[in-house]
């Protein structure tokens, strides 16, 4: 008996210790630092300018054909898929190779086609290779001057612009820069997604956790079900859930199980307060997440996505798991 | 009855004894993972370099000598070439504070005016003190070659070059072993490069300045290339990898590129003329070089 509740206990410490170990990104020794330049707007920037921010910096420019506009789609994705509190800690930062063509107009201009949050980076020819070095990144010229009407690019041409330019081969990282301005990570365009959001949000001070979600598979004709979990507002100040919503179902909505003259009943909780490191556990016969006039069987879904809408985190989506 | 039930709280006695020490062990150790592993991390990463370096530098130290002792019997004389084939270090065997460094090497010698060639297998086992000396050499097998092929840029200068770089690494990590008049570099210069921040100055002021970015951890050697550029001049380039924490408690990875030129002295002793050190874009991923 003895032996056996010792051996427990060595289990339990070495699971303790293990779920201990630390995933923190490396700083990349060397990479990165301040620079001058210009940004879009045709203000004088400087990198420390973007202190306390995350930045994602990668290089290309506004005449590339290849991989500037995958890129750019790729980050303008990744953007829209992180969380609203995260979004507003993000800056993505697009430096061009190409500073005698891609003035700050027409760098706005591009980037217009994506977000119209990020922001381009151009600057003299000695700003930009300053750029490049500091972050070992690379370019090249390719051949000589085209004409533009023989190049295939995002912004539309103008029939009478005859102007040629100059292409370029260059590097294709996207740099993960955290607060300090420290290069964190490096991602390109092949990078999951997943993947990546993981490491930006690893950098960022998360306002909301969420915990241990989970949902029964239920009755495939179940017009309704709830999921549970934990949901803790890591914040130094009072939050607010205002309201959830899902695609399963027509309405999403936080109740709470009430005994009203002696009947249990499910109250709607819209405007939920959440008090600073206040943790709500949603659990049977208490709070719970409820999905009314389901869409789909939910026994067909693995896993099902909904969105806390809260008043100063924003959105935080969750992925809730199904159980059998 | 009665004696079943002593035999219970002797039981519970010992149950609640254990549970304590657990507790104070489990305590311990949590409170040291949770209250810092980045710095356990790089405690860790410092051990490990320090280990390898100091044995690193204590082995090729002796191959080096080898070439010029005439009086060892466990080797033959006139040695002119040895390369080393594998190389095994044992950490977690043997006593506390000993290691063993498992070597196997091929070595040629003039014998006759005729190269002759050996085969060694050899084990070195060190005393991880902070000079970490040779304490014994094991002999696990010596046979002759019927035939051989040995390179000759495996020479004295080989082992030397070696030995120089790993002793250098052991000094970055405050760790140098050897007595610096072994190892003058008080007048050399030393240019730091790490991203926009540029520094200039002698050896010992260039490291302090250093320990802002690269503060606790180990240097690795991945590669060094000796090319002599003038008379009495060698420049050797020295790649490296660095982990560990910075002054800001930051986990740090490092890919180090050291140009250092050197100047042997007639005593074998290499004298330090100066150090150009830049940091690259450490080799995390496979696509980091590619151009579209």
């Amino acid at each position: 008996m003895l032996k056996k509740i010792l051996i427990l206990l060595c289990l339990n410490i070495g699971i303790f210790n293990l779920s201990n170990a630390s995933s923190e990104l490396p700083v990349l020794s060397g990479v990165g630092g301040n620079f001058s330049a210009v940004d879009m707007h045709n203000n004088p920037m400087q990198m420390n300018d973007y202190k306390g921010k995350v930045v994602i910096l990668g290089f290309g420019y506004t005449n590339c054909a290849d991989i500037c506009p995958f890129t750019l789609g790729y980050l303008k994705q990744l953007y829209e898929q992180l969380p609203d509190y995260a979004q507003k800690q993000l800056q993505i930062m697009f430096v061009t190779v190409d500073p005698e063509y891609d003035t700050p107009a027409h760098l706005k201009n591009f980037i217009s086609h994506f977000n119209q949050k990020f922001v381009g980076i151009t600057g003299t020819r000695a700003q930009i290779d300053n750029i490049v070095q500091l972050f070992k990144a690379r370019y090249t010229q390719i051949g000589g001057n085209v004409d533009v009407e023989n190049i295939r690019r995002v912004v539309q041409k103008q029939t009478t612009d005859k102007s040629k330019v100059r292409l370029y081969n260059h590097s294709v990282t996207l740099y993960l820069i955290d607060q300090d301005g420290e290069v964190r990570h490096i991602g390109y365009t092949g990078t999951p997604k997943a993947e990546f959001s993981a490491h930006i949000l690893s950098l960022m001070n998360v306002p909301i956790k969420t915990d241990k979600f989970r949902m029964k598979q239920g009755a495939s004709n179940a017009r309704s079900t709830a999921a549970y979990g934990e949901i803790t507002n890591l914040a130094d100040t009072d939050d607010i859930l205002l309201s959830i919503s899902s695609t399963i179902a027509k309405k999403t909505e936080l109740h709470e199980t009430q005994i009203i003259d002696g009947f249990a009943k499910m109250v709607h909780q819209p405007n939920r307060a959440f008090a600073a490191k206040e943790t709500l556990i949603l659990k049977p016969m208490s709070y719970h997440v409820m999905f009314m006039g389901l869409k789909q069987p939910v026994h067909e879904l693995k896993t099902i996505d909904i969105v806390l809408h809260f008043k100063n985190a924003g959105k935080i989506p969750v992925r809730i798991n199904l159980e059998r | 009855m009665q004696s079943k039930l002593v035999h219970n709280i002797l039981i519970l006695k010992h149950l609640y004894l254990v549970l304590c020490l657990l507790g104070l062990y489990s305590t311990s150790v949590n409170a040291l993972v949770e209250y810092n592993p980045t710095q356990l991390k790089a405690q860790q990463a410092k051990q490990y370099a320090q280990t390898l370096n100091q044995v690193a530098t204590q082995v090729m130290g002796h191959y080096a000598a080898l070439f010029s002792s005439q009086s060892s019997d466990k080797y033959p004389q006139n040695i002119n070439t040895i390369q080393i084939i594998k190389a095994q270090l044992e950490t977690d065997s043997g006593p506390p504070n000993q290691t063993t460094f498992t070597v196997t090497i091929q070595l040629g010698y003039l014998e006759d005016q005729i190269t002759k060639f050996e085969k060694i297998k050899e084990s070195f086992v060190f005393n991880l003190t902070k000079t970490s000396d040779i304490v014994d050499i094991n002999r696990l097998y010596q046979h002759p070659l019927k035939s051989g092929n040995i390179a000759v840029e495996f020479n004295q200068l080989y082992y030397l070059n070696r030995q120089f770089a790993y002793a250098w690494l052991l000094l970055l990590d405050n760790l140098h072993p050897i007595n610096p008049s072994e190892f003058p570099h008080s007048y050399a210069t030393y240019h730091l490069t790490i991203g926009g921040n540029i520094f200039f100055g002698d050896v010992q002021k260039s490291l302090k300045k250093r320990k802002k970015w690269l503060g606790q951890g180990g240097h690795l050697l991945r590669s060094i290339d000796v090319k002599k550029t003038a008379k009495n001049v060698l420049q050797i380039t020295l790649i490296i990898d660095w982990k560990g924490i910075s002054s800001n408690h930051k986990w740090r990875i490092a890919k180090i590129k050291q140009i250092i030129n050197i100047e042997p002295t007639k005593q074998g002793v290499y004298k330090i003329i100066n150090i150009n050190e830049q940091h690259l874009l450490p080799d995390i991923a496979p696509w980091e070089k590619i151009l579209c």
